[in-house]
């Protein structure tokens, strides 16, 4: 167990690295160093623009900078904003409980429809719940989900009138059944989006098992049928529908950019999309950093869960 | 009769017998030609303001309307459809060109190529790729060529994993042994081999992998991160709804769009759902 | 010869192949299992045995298999005619099974322990754990597993696949059933291990008065274990006869192409290299007698009359158009 954690850690940091490498090379291939902006503003000696360029880091070699731009960042220091002049970590900082609150919602939201539609679809093929599933399933794939979102924003915000178009919490409000009603749609989207893949993994996982001698093993032992799908069935099952939704994180994590942004949910997504028009570079070399930790960390923990859930890793 | 003729007689019979495939493979042909021809024989422009129309409703002149800026909806609708396509097919094409041959090598040669290549895959997969490409957007800028490519590359490791998965179960099987028992080259037993007998999965994918990278493109122009303006896309005339006043009043501006991209998508899928019936009635439904 | 417990009569079963179409899986197979007797159902895969097997604790899947004909009498009741309710009270009770593949078996999520409690506990609510858990430990000590505490906590994947059958034999046995169902139970283990584990089987029968049903590919194991034997061949049983009289005297062609890959080394999985070909699919059943495509005997009247078992000499049957006149 201890081995396998370790493992999945020894993986986990060098993907950290190797992100932090992309993003930190990606902002710096950007046309227009802060020294040119200055230079194109206006006149700047040979000897001033050196200077210049001592004083911001600049002239050190592209891996001593990386280091040291990694080094504040593990410090909490992302730099300051071009946009707002404010340092990086305080404008990313109140960005992170919104998205954490919108992910997870839709995340568990999503689990608790997929999983039931899933096992009623497997015990019960070709019946009305298998038909209603596949359904769904072929919906959120097929649909594209900005454009189902503006349509439910004009629905039901707009037409109707039923639910809150945008924010978190209205400008009065602010309890807990303001945020519920402001999460309704885009939690809603974020499920049609990503229902269909958990459903397919757990109508499938549920059949593979169910074809396992040990299934039978527990059938000829004259357990209920109950006890057999959920003790035997559904717990071996569970295996591969928590490796499914790990590897869905990040689709998850990225879809929900797009969500926050129509629905303007102030978390990192709709920051990003913003500093990306922007071009606030540190804004969003900070927000990329910390959204690939995010899923790391997310996965990490999905790894733990997995190996609690599979006894033969647990063990070795 | 030879047996590649039955087999493809076989495919496209099954293909047939799925008539929801074959209607939405109708729809996807007349799309494809209205967006290559109707521009020209109605002698549409997408992208010269029309000062008198402002916004302005469909009629007249404008079937479609036209968007804030004045131009004309129906001719940005119709080349905003050939940029989208041309991106989802692109975009593609790139990541089977990236994908195959990595995948091919994972699988064929294992060893250390086997694991940096699959390793790489796993870092690219643990990461938002449409989060990247909006970073690679926001330092690059866009452009059509640039967005087939990102989205492209973006998208390799999906396919290496595809086609490495199946190299594996090839390679071992007894005709493979037999070719290199005789002593046959890599490269023979690899391109005439290996790959025919492992690329079925990927025909298979390729309809849902065009409309997903259509999808990515409208949600990359939509955040105003794809195709930028006056160059239209589907995705970035639906943008114009994320003004309250258009969503609410200007129906004609965001719509068509979204409902051309969605039949589009739509029938991609089923087009998909066909092919893999066609190919492998055992892996229907799953 | 002692009580009937099981009386199998005229069983037919029939799996869905499509929405409209389906197909006989076994037809007109009868026979009874006494007090205390071993009958050994023999035959290559895809002749039914398994099915027979399974059908009496009725653990095919309902959406694809149907009893479409015949009674499963247990003591005179109906097994067919049970609701699903009262067929779990005679499962793992009155009748158990034990299965192939030792390694599939066993749930691979939950120890070996937690496995044997269930088991007690589904019978009797009233149990408490650790009661089940002291009863589940002295089952294993009765199988031959040493330090039986440290095996209940023991997970499937931590055992070899003789003790895992150990596990399963404990298991089915654990309630004193009535009747034993054993599907090649030794099938998927060495050769050594395997003569281990009948020889166990042998010695809890007898102390347990067990009935046991066995089905196998193996004469060898036949030879070894069975009081009665029945011959199936595509979903038909072809010879049935005590032990003695099928060694000396087979009569079908089929069981003495049996007999005769006995004495070959070649005996594994199914293959029988001394009558050519394998069992035809259920969709290519020849007309006639359907081992008419593999016969050495085989003659025109074979291809155009099904045969009917008869009883040839007194507890002798046959299902061959020649051997009747013998």
């Amino acid at each position: 167990m201890l081995k396998y954690i370790l493992k999945r850690l020894l993986q986990a940091i060098p993907t950290f690295l190797i992100i932090t490498i992309a993003v930190f090379v990606l902002s710096n291939a950007a046309p227009g160093s802060p020294v040119d902006l200055i230079k194109a503003a206006g006149d700047l000696t040979p000897e001033a623009e050196q200077e210049l360029r001592v004083q911001l880091g600049l002239d050190k070699p592209v891996a001593v900078r990386y280091l040291i731009w990694l080094g504040d960042m593990l410090h909490g220091d992302f730099g300051t904003s071009t946009r707002t002049n404010q340092p990086v970590w305080s404008l990313v900082q109140e960005r992170i409980g919104p998205t954490l609150v919108l992910t997870l919602t839709s995340l568990v939201c999503s689990l608790l429809i997929a999983i039931p539609l899933g096992i009623m679809a497997s015990l019960r093929p070709y019946s009305i719940w298998d038909t209603v599933s596949s359904f769904l399933a072929f919906l959120g794939a097929s649909t594209p989900n900005f454009f189902v979102a503006l349509v439910a924003l004009y629905i039901f915000a707009v037409k109707l009138g039923l639910l809150p178009s945008m924010g978190m919490y209205s400008s009065n409000g602010g309890g807990l059944g303001d945020l519920a009603l402001h999460l309704v749609l885009p939690v809603s989207i974020t499920v049609i989006r990503m229902m269909g893949t958990y459903i397919k993994q757990t109508r499938g996982s549920m059949l593979d098992v169910m074809n396992e001698e040990y299934v039978k093993t527990a059938r000829a032992k004259g357990l209920g049928e109950g006890t057999v799908v959920i003790k035997h069935i559904l717990r071996n099952a569970l295996i591969p529908i928590v490796s499914c939704i790990g590897l869905n994180i990040p689709y998850l994590v990225g879809g929900s950019t797009v969500t926050e942004q129509i629905f303007g949910w102030p978390g990192m997504g709709s920051l990003l999309v913003l500093s990306i028009n922007q071009r606030d570079y540190n804004v969003i070399m900070a927000i990329t950093v910390l959204i690939a930790a995010a899923v790391l960390v997310v996965n990490l923990l999905i790894d733990l869960l997995y190996a609690y859930l599979d006894p033969k890793i647990r063990l070795d | 009769m030879s047996k590649k003729e039955t087999k493809k007689e076989h495919f496209l019979y099954n293909f047939a017998k799925h008539k929801l495939a074959v209607a939405a493979l109708v729809i996807l042909v007349l799309e494809i030609l209205a967006v290559i021809f109707l521009p020209v024989i109605m002698g549409l422009d997408p992208v010269t303001s029309d000062t008198s129309a402002f916004s302005a409703p469909p009629g007249g002149a404008h079937p479609l309307g036209t968007d804030d800026a004045g131009r004309d909806l129906l001719a940005r609708l119709l080349t905003g459809g050939r940029v989208s396509m041309l991106i989802g097919l692109g975009a593609t094409l790139v990541s089977v060109a990236v994908g195959l041959p990595l995948g091919l090598v994972a699988g064929y040669y294992r060893g250390k190529l086997e694991t940096l290549i699959m390793r790489a895959a796993d870092i690219f997969l643990s990461f938002p790729s449409l989060v990247l490409n909006l970073v690679i957007v926001a330092v690059f800028g866009s452009s059509v060529e640039l967005l087939i490519v990102t989205i492209g590359v973006l998208h390799w490791p999906a396919v290496a994993k595809l086609i490495y998965g199946n190299v594996l179960s090839v390679r071992s099987r007894e005709f493979v042994e037999a070719e290199r028992a005789i002593g046959s080259s890599d490269a023979k037993i690899l391109f005439r081999t290996v790959l025919p007998n492992s690329i079925a999965p990927l025909w298979v994918s390729l309809a849902f992998r065009i409309s997903n990278a259509m999808l990515t493109e409208s949600a990359l122009s939509f955040l105003g991160a794809g195709v930028q303006p006056p160059q239209a896309s589907w995705g970035n005339i639906i943008q114009a709804a994320n003004n309250l006043n258009v969503l609410m009043n200007r129906w004609w501006q965001w719509i068509p769009a979204g409902l051309c991209l969605m039949l589009t998508i739509v029938c991609l899928n089923f087009v998909g759902e066909g092919i893999r019936d066609a190919l492998d009635p055992k892996m229907k439904r799953l | 010869m002692s009580e009937v417990i099981l009386e199998v009569e005229n069983l037919q079963v029939k799996f869905r192949v499509s929405k409209r179409d389906m197909l006989t899986a076994i037809q007109d197979v009868s026979f009874r299992v006494h007090k205390k007797e071993i009958l050994g159902i023999v035959g290559e895969s895809g002749c039914g045995k398994s099915v027979t097997a399974n059908t009496i604790l009725r653990l095919l899947p309902s959406q694809t298999s149907q009893i479409s004909n015949g009674k499963i009498l247990f003591h005179g009741q109906d097994l067919v005619q049970l609701s699903n309710k009262e067929m779990r009270q005679i499962r793992g009770d009155k009748i158990s099974m034990i299965f192939q593949e030792p390694m599939t078996s066993l749930n691979p999520v939950y120890r070996i322990g937690d496995q044997m409690v269930e088991m007690y506990r589904a019978k009797n609510k009233h149990m408490s754990k650790k009661e089940a858990w002291q009863k589940a430990i002295h089952m294993l000590e009765m199988v031959d597993i040493p330090s039986p505490e440290q095996r209940m906590k023991d997970y499937p994947h931590q055992l070899s696949g003789g003790m895992r059958q150990r596990v399963m034999i404990a298991m089915a046995l654990s309630a004193r059933p009535e009747l034993l169902i054993a599907d090649e139970p030794t099938t998927a283990l060495d050769v050594t291990i395997q003569a281990q584990v009948l020889q166990l089987m042998k010695q809890l029968q007898e102390e347990m008065d067990t009935a046991i049903l066995l089905i196998t590919h193996d004469m060898g194991v036949v030879a070894e274990m069975a009081d009665t034997v029945m011959v199936m061949y595509a979903g038909e049983v072809v010879e049935y006869a005590d032990v003695t009289t099928i060694f000396n005297r087979p009569l079908h062609p089929y069981t003495r192409g049996l007999l005769a890959s006995l004495t070959r080394a070649d005996r594994d999985m199914g293959r029988l290299s001394s009558i050519e070909g394998t069992v035809p699919p259920l969709s290519q059943m020849p007309e006639g007698c359907r081992f008419n495509t593999r016969c050495p005997d085989c003659q025109a009247a074979c291809k155009e009359k099904a045969p009917a078992l008869l009883e040839v000499e007194p507890n002798h049957m046959v299902r061959c158009l020649r051997c009747g006149k013998v």
